[in-house]
């Protein structure tokens, strides 16, 4: 017989059954997931040491909120978001303790991209930023700026999430896709 | 200022779909109405596309040749912290045993154990002395997985028919089974080997035609045959030629 699903492992768990047995469900769950939230919380962060730390915050926040899993998604789901905002929190509170970007966040602006940018209303900026995305990035490209500028994503963890596999990372199509930008910023200037 | 710019294009907006609401919409969960409503907005934002592309990316199965160790130390790492916890709980004088690395704050600890100890259910209530679990979550066959078996493919669309699956080594695996399913979950074909990849036979990739899905996963079993770690379904699929 197939074993049960994580859904019906959690339905039976809901069911309130004698805490014997409902700790050998919340036991199976997290044997089922552990390797697995181990390697989200790497690949989300980038951080090889870090990731089971923050592994363990994950399995804390969901078994403590287990009885609040809406059985419409999947379980494997709900417990990706747990670890993607533990994750950004932990993001989060090291930029604070940097106060300043690794150096690995650095990557030199082409300077017409510069002027051409800081030249703009930040509202007329991101229209005209979006649509030369659009425009001219291929899909990776415009994930890598995304995550990194919008997301505020270390450059090492979009290497690992997304799985790039050429030298250099995400650093290389952020260099690529500012060097596209800044053509398409001259032509664009030479319309307007 | 130009960080600051970009920073300004590409942050999500107050219209995006928070990280939960897009996890219900990635599994078809959210209402008609919102799903479609969340589909016409994450097809025009960037910032919705690429939270989306990290669930997918973050979320597949695929293991990269880095990550095995890291995994493999995880988890045993884990298992030695919940039971430092509990230990800690147990004795608030012990010494933390895994080179100090604990992190959580005492108060923290102490709060999660009182959660624990309010729903009856918290896997790290148990201590050194409390006799492993019996593998009772299943009939038949007992399955106390490990480690999950972490494939290396092929998972995801294909440039040509695969000549062989391949996974990683779990941890007192003596064999593995593959399985090649149909999407309805008819079995294919299935093998045991004690290696790590298993080369499929001619009459099978005969079946494996472009634009036809297929499913597949690996069960590792110990010298005793039981079942110690599985895949779950990975699927794959041959592009156009």
């Amino acid at each position: 017989m197939a074993a049960p699903s994580d859904e019906e492992l959690i339905a039976e768990y809901l069911r309130a059954p004698a805490a014997d047995r409902a700790r050998q469900v919340v036991d199976e769950l997290f044997r089922r997931h552990r390797a697995r939230v181990i390697a989200w919380c790497y690949r989300l962060t980038g951080d090889r040491d870090g990731a089971a730390d923050l592994a363990q915050d994950v399995f804390v926040k969901a078994y403590s909120s287990l009885r609040l899993f809406r059985r419409d998604s999947k379980f494997t789901t709900w417990l990706y978001v747990i670890a993607r905002n533990r994750c950004r929190d932990d993001a989060r509170a090291r930029a604070a303790r940097r106060r300043e970007a690794p150096a690995d966040e650095i990557v030199e602006m082409p300077s017409e991209l510069n002027e051409a940018l800081g030249a703009l209303e930040v509202r007329d900026a991101r229209h005209v930023v979006r649509t030369l995305m659009d425009d001219v990035l291929d899909e990776t490209e415009r994930r890598v700026m995304t995550l990194h500028y919008g997301h505020e994503m270390r450059l090492d963890a979009i290497t690992a999430a997304l799985g790039l596999t050429n030298a250099s990372g995400a650093k290389a199509y952020i260099v690529s896709a500012k060097r596209k930008l800044t053509a398409a910023v001259k032509r664009w200037k030479m319309k307007s | 200022m130009e960080d600051e710019v970009l920073r300004a294009a590409l942050a999500p907006t107050r219209e995006c779909l928070a990280v939960e609401a897009l996890g219900r919409y990635a599994d078809g969960a959210l209402g008609a109405d919102q799903q479609r409503a969340a589909d016409r907005h994450v097809r025009g934002c960037l910032a919705c596309q690429a939270e989306l592309a990290l669930l997918h990316g973050v979320t597949s199965s695929r293991l990269r040749d880095d990550e095995a160790e890291v995994i493999r130390a995880g988890v045993s790492r884990l298992e030695q912290r919940s039971a430092e916890i509990f230990d800690d709980r147990a004795s608030a004088s012990a010494p933390r045993g895994w080179a100090g690395a604990v992190r959580f704050p005492r108060a923290a600890v102490a709060a999660v154990l009182l959660l624990a100890i309010a729903t009856g259910s918290f896997f790290v209530l148990r201590t050194r002395t409390t006799p492993a679990l019996p593998g009772t979550v299943t009939t038949g066959n007992e399955v106390t997985r490990s480690l999950a078996v972490m494939v290396r493919g092929p998972v995801g669309e294909q440039t040509g028919v695969p000549l062989r699956l391949e996974w990683v080594a779990v941890e007192r695996a003596a064999r593995y089974r593959v399985r090649l399913l149909e999407v309805d979950r008819v079995e294919l074909w299935s093998a045991s080997t004690a290696s790590l990849s298993v080369d499929l036979p001619p009459h099978v990739r005969t079946a494996i035609v472009p634009g036809r899905t297929l499913l597949w996963d690996v069960t590792a079993y110990d010298a005793a045959g039981a079942a110690i770690a599985e895949s779950g379904t990975q699927s794959f699929k041959v592009g156009p030629r």
